[in-house]
Order: C-alpha cells, then sequence, then structure tokens
C-alpha cells in the first residue's frame, strides 16, 4: 500500500473482520484502530483523526448508518473518509450507500486485495 | 283412492305450471302466461257453461257463446305456444283474448239489451295492458293499452243500444265475475311486486358480496405482501449471516497465503489456496441460491439503460478468457455489422447471462472452440449466441435444462462443478429483460444457447403504470 498517511479506524461488531483488518494494517505496518461500539468510536475520534473510517453498516445495537451520522457531525470529520461495509450485499446496496455519503463501499466477503484497492480509492480520492 | 287422484293432478298441475326457460326474466314470463293461461281457460270455461245453460243464450256467428269460444281459443293458444317455447306470441295472445273477450261482451251487450254485461267491461280490458306489462316487451305497454282504451270507447260509448229496454239478468249477478277479474289483476300485480321485490334483494345481495371479495382479495394482497417482505426480510438475514463467516474464512486464509501471518511451506500454501478455491466456490453458490430465490420471489428488477453492445460484450469475454485459456478452448467473438451502436439493457444483468452461458460452455468443452455470436434480428430484437464444441446434451434433458438444480446427467455432478442453478438464474435474467432464451444441442458434438433480447424494452414501471391506469378505467 503506498500510503503514506492512511491511517484507519474500524467500526465493526464482527471479530473476524477487527482481525482481519490487523492481521492487513501489522503486515503494511499502518496504523489501524478498531472499536466494537459507536462510543467507542465517538471517544476515539475526540482525540484521534484517522484518514478512512470504516463502518459496519449492521450491527446488534446501532446501525451504521446511524454511526455515520454521528460521526459525520465532528467538526473533523472533513478530513475523514467514509467506507461502508455490509455482509448484507444487494444489488441496490452500493447505490444506497453513495447516496448516503458514504465515499466507498466494500461488500462482505471481501478479499484483501479488494481491502487495500477501495482504502486506497477512497484517500487517492481526497488528493 | 281419492288422495291418490288428488296428487296426481297436483303433479300435473306443477308440471303445467313449472316455467321451462332457464333464464331469469324469461322464466318469470312464462310463469305469469302459464298460470294466466290456466285461470282464464277455468273462468272462461266457467262462464262459457254458464251462458249456456244458465242464460241460455242463442248460438250464431256473433253470440256470447262464440265470443267466449274465441277467447278460449286465444288462451289455449297462447298456452300452447309457450308449451312449444314461443313465448313472445303466447304473450301477444294472451293479451289479445281479454281485448276480444272484453269487446265482444260488452257490444252484444249493449245490442240485445243486457244491462249485467255491460258491467264486466272494464275490468276485463284493463287485463290486456296489465299482461303486456308482465309478459311482453317494455315497447308494447303503450300500444296494448291505447288499444284497449280505443275498443273499450267504441264498445261502451259508440255502439248504439239496440233495445233501450234493459232486459236479462240483473246488473248485481255480475259481481262475482267482476270480484274474480279484480283478484286475477291483484295476483298478477302481485306476482310483479314480489318479482321486483326479490330482485332488489338480489342485487344487493350480489353488492354485498362484491363489496365482501373486494375486501378479501385486498386482505389477501396486504397478506401477500407481508408475505413478500418477510420473504425479503429472510433472503437479507440468511444472505448476512452466510457471508460473515464466509469473510473471516476467505480473508485470513488470504492473509496467509500473502505470508500476513508468518511463513508456510510451498505444501501448506498450496493447501490454503485449495481453501481459497473452494471458499470462492461456496460463496458463489451462496450467491447463486439467493440470486435463484430474489428471481423466485420477483424482486428482480431490471436496471435499463443506454449502452454499447460492442463494448459490454468485448469486455465480458474478455473477464472469462482467463478461465478458457487455462483450458485450452478458445474463445471465437463475432459482433455482427448490423447490431445498432446502442441498445437499452441492464448490462449487470446482461453480464450475468452471458458470464454464465460462457462459463457453462467453457467447462462442458474438453476441447475446440466456445464462440460467442451478436446480430440483429428483425427490428426491434436482437440476439446473443453461445455455442460450443463441448460433450452436449441429449434431446430428451433438453426440455429440462432450465429447471432449478438439474444438471442434464446426475453423474455429471461430480466432475463437472456447479449447483445446476446457472441456466434457471439465466432464463429467469433473460426474462427479466423481457428476452427468451433458448437451447439447442446434440449429444457429443455441443451446445447453441440462443437469447433473443428487445433492443428497446419497455421499462417495468412504465408498464405497471399502464396497468394501473387499464384497472382504474374498468371501475
Amino acid at each position: 500500500m503506498d500510503t503514506e498517511q492512511l491511517s484507519v479506524l474500524l467500526l465493526d461488531d464482527d471479530f473476524h473482520t477487527r482481525e482481519l483488518f490487523k492481521l492487513v494494517f501489522l503486515h503494511h505496518s499502518l496504523p489501524l484502530e478498531t472499536v466494537t461500539t459507536i462510543d467507542e468510536a465517538l471517544d476515539y475520534l475526540q482525540t484521534h483523526t484517522p484518514s478512512v473510517v470504516v463502518v459496519d453498516l449492521v450491527m446488534p445495537e446501532t446501525n451504521g448508518y446511524e454511526a455515520f451520522d454521528a460521526m459525520r457531525r465532528l467538526p473533523s470529520s472533513v478530513q475523514m473518509r467514509f467506507v461502508a461495509t455490509t455482509a448484507y450485499h444487494t444489488a441496490e446496496t452500493p447505490m444506497e450507500v453513495r447516496a448516503y455519503g458514504f465515499h466507498g463501499y466494500l461488500p462482505k466477503p471481501f478479499s484483501v486485495e479488494d481491502l487495500v484497492s477501495e482504502l486506497r480509492r477512497v484517500t487517492r480520492d481526497t488528493n | 283412492m281419492s288422495g291418490k287422484w288428488s296428487h296426481t293432478i297436483q303433479t300435473r298441475l306443477r308440471q303445467l305450471l313449472e316455467p321451462r326457460a332457464s333464464d331469469r326474466d324469461e322464466a318469470f314470463r312464462e310463469r305469469i302466461i302459464r298460470s294466466s293461461t290456466v285461470i282464464l281457460i277455468v273462468l272462461g270455461t266457467a262462464s262459457f257453461f254458464s251462458t249456456i245453460f244458465i242464460y241460455k243464450s242463442e248460438w250464431g256467428l256473433i253470440s256470447f257463446p262464440s265470443v267466449h269460444l274465441v277467447a278460449l281459443a286465444l288462451c289455449l293458444g297462447s298456452f300452447l305456444c309457450v308449451e312449444n317455447g314461443k313465448r313472445m306470441c303466447a304473450g301477444w295472445l294472451l293479451a289479445l283474448a281479454p281485448l276480444m273477450g272484453a269487446s265482444g261482451i260488452v257490444m252484444l251487450s249493449r245490442d240485445i239489451g243486457i244491462a249485467s254485461g255491460v258491467f264486466l267491461g272494464f275490468a276485463t280490458f284493463a287485463l290486456a295492458p296489465l299482461i303486456a306489462t308482465l309478459v311482453l316487451p317494455r315497447s308494447s305497454i303503450y300500444p296494448v293499452s291505447v288499444v284497449a282504451a280505443i275498443l273499450y270507447g267504441v264498445s261502451q260509448f259508440i255502439v248504439e243500444i239496440g233495445d233501450l229496454q234493459l232486459i236479462g239478468v240483473e246488473p248485481w249477478s255480475m259481481f262475482i265475475s267482476v270480484l274474480m277479474l279484480l283478484l286475477v289483476e291483484g295476483t298478477l300485480l302481485r306476482q310483479l311486486r314480489v318479482e321486483f321485490d326479490s330482485r332488489l334483494v338480489a342485487m344487493s345481495e350480489s353488492l354485498r358480496q362484491t363489496e365482501q371479495a373486494k375486501e378479501q382479495a385486498e386482505a389477501a394482497r396486504v397478506r401477500a405482501e407481508q408475505a413478500d417482505k418477510a420473504k425479503s426480510q429472510f433472503l437479507a438475514n440468511m444472505s448476512h449471516e452466510l457471508r460473515t463467516p464466509l469473510n473471516a474464512i476467505i480473508g485470513y486464509d488470504e492473509a496467509m497465503i500473502a505470508g500476513m501471518a508468518g511463513n508456510f511451506t510451498p505444501k501448506q500454501i498450496d493447501l490454503l489456496k485449495q481453501i481459497q478455491r473452494n471458499s470462492r466456490r461456496l460463496l458463489g453458490l451462496i450467491n447463486d441460491v439467493l440470486d435463484l430465490a430474489k428471481v423466485e420471489s420477483g424482486t428482480l428488477q431490471a436496471v435499463l439503460e443506454p449502452m454499447e453492445p460492442h463494448v459490454v460484450i468485448n469486455e465480458i469475454v474478455d473477464s472469462v478468457r482467463a478461465l478458457a485459456d487455462e483450458r485450452g478452448i478458445q474463445i471465437l467473438l463475432d459482433i455482427s455489422e448490423d447490431m445498432p451502436e446502442f441498445i437499452i439493457s441492464d448490462s449487470r444483468k446482461l453480464e450475468q447471462i452471458l458470464v454464465n452461458l460462457l462459463s457453462n460452455a467453457i467447462k462442458f468443452t474438453e476441447a475446440g472452440h466456445v464462440a460467442v455470436a451478436a446480430e440483429l434480428d428483425g427490428d426491434e430484437y436482437w440476439t446473443l449466441k453461445v455455442s460450443d464444441t463441448g460433450i452436449g446434451m441429449a434431446q430428451d434433458v433438453l426440455t429440462y435444462v432450465f429447471e432449478p438444480f438439474r444438471q442434464v446427467d446426475g453423474t455429471n455432478t461430480r466432475k463437472y462443478k456447479g449447483t445446476g442453478l446457472g441456466l434457471a438464474i439465466t432464463k429467469r435474467l433473460v426474462e427479466c429483460l423481457e428476452g427468451t432464451i433458448t437451447v439447442d444441442s446434440e449429444l457429443g458434438k455441443g451446445s447453441v444457447f440462443t437469447v433473443r433480447l428487445p433492443t428497446m424494452p419497455i421499462p417495468q414501471h412504465r408498464k405497471t403504470q399502464t396497468l394501473t391506469m387499464v384497472k382504474l378505467d374498468i371501475r
């Protein structure tokens, strides 16, 4: 990954998705924070400004859209890119996600390659 | 003995009065004609005999007995007509009978100077328009009434009274006859009212039933909608639950292959790749089943947009070229000159259709080539042909190749991987694009799948709009 300042916050209730992210980010020596609830995410964002926030759309307590809304209200959010991920994938989901304001979309299951290329794409779009 | 007789007579009488017509209107008319003729014949016969034996009228060409006979003949004729199914003719004869009878009796009474006969006049004349109302078409009521009025006027006021000295039977002796006539008329009118009321009841009942049916249909529609929603929700949940663990398997496996979790021996890497391939197959299978379920539940919708068939088909063919190369099979592509530059279609569905057909063709072809051909078919359609030089199929299996879970041969399932859902999904996708798919094949020689699609399909939502409009029009 040719990404100097790529740092990611992952909000996902699925343990394995978080572990997989950790494996990939550790391998590329890139900073990653994983959280499971929206409160944890908002706490983290008080002190940090990751370049990309990956949000799982379907979680037991909150849905990803609400989480995205809450994070979007933070002043620092203008510097962040938001990527939605979900296993609830239908043909309409990519369009819905875009329409809602997410910058990227990562349907599960994704390959490491998918993950890398989507993160690269959204960060490249910023510049 | 007498009980048996009366029973026979009753049965016979019921047979005489029972209408044969099945149509409600016709049956009503027939019942009136039958009962009226029977009553009039009975009354007329009694009157005839009293004329001969009680009043001892003289016989002549125009005399009380002969007038009675004419009226009786008309009634009998009416009855015979109705027996032969000629209801209209019977109605006219029946209306004519009281007119003839009344005219004759009144004129004769005046001519001879019998006071009582005159009193019978009005009640008898009134029978004619009443019968017309009950058994003849509506348009005949006025003419019959006018004729009755004229005959009444002529016989009652214009024909001169022959002998000023009124003779014969006292006026009050007509009391019973007039009473009987008025009773008959009352019965007929009551019959009319009964029919009218029962039709009103039937009408409101049928209105109520229609309303009820409408409510039931609406309830059924709501239930079906809810069931559909529940099904879609179930599919979405299923999809989520199945894909989440697969995400972990595929992701970890990939990470291990990429060396993100330490180094593995070549043998281990090979096994990890096997896991990868099989997980992906499982994912494809899950997607297929979910796709089919989605197609079956009717939630599949075409996203129609203009596209360049040359570009799209080329891209799709390129995407499966690697698969063909791996098996040493050539893909020949021929897009005819006459293909329009732009067509309206759903590129994602078109891709799914072509990829399904191509991967099938490649899968079932050991050696040789797979050919893709696109050409215009008439003005409004184009065809996409995928042919191969593969194992082919026998004629008898061609009928069910598009049915879900039917791979051509049970034994093939092990040799050729797949769910047997591909063609079923392909067919639904083609139908979603308003097209048709056909197959031609010969065992050992190969197969040809032909997809025929409209160049400009009508968007689904516009179609449903027209349907709703049609429905509204009907209302």
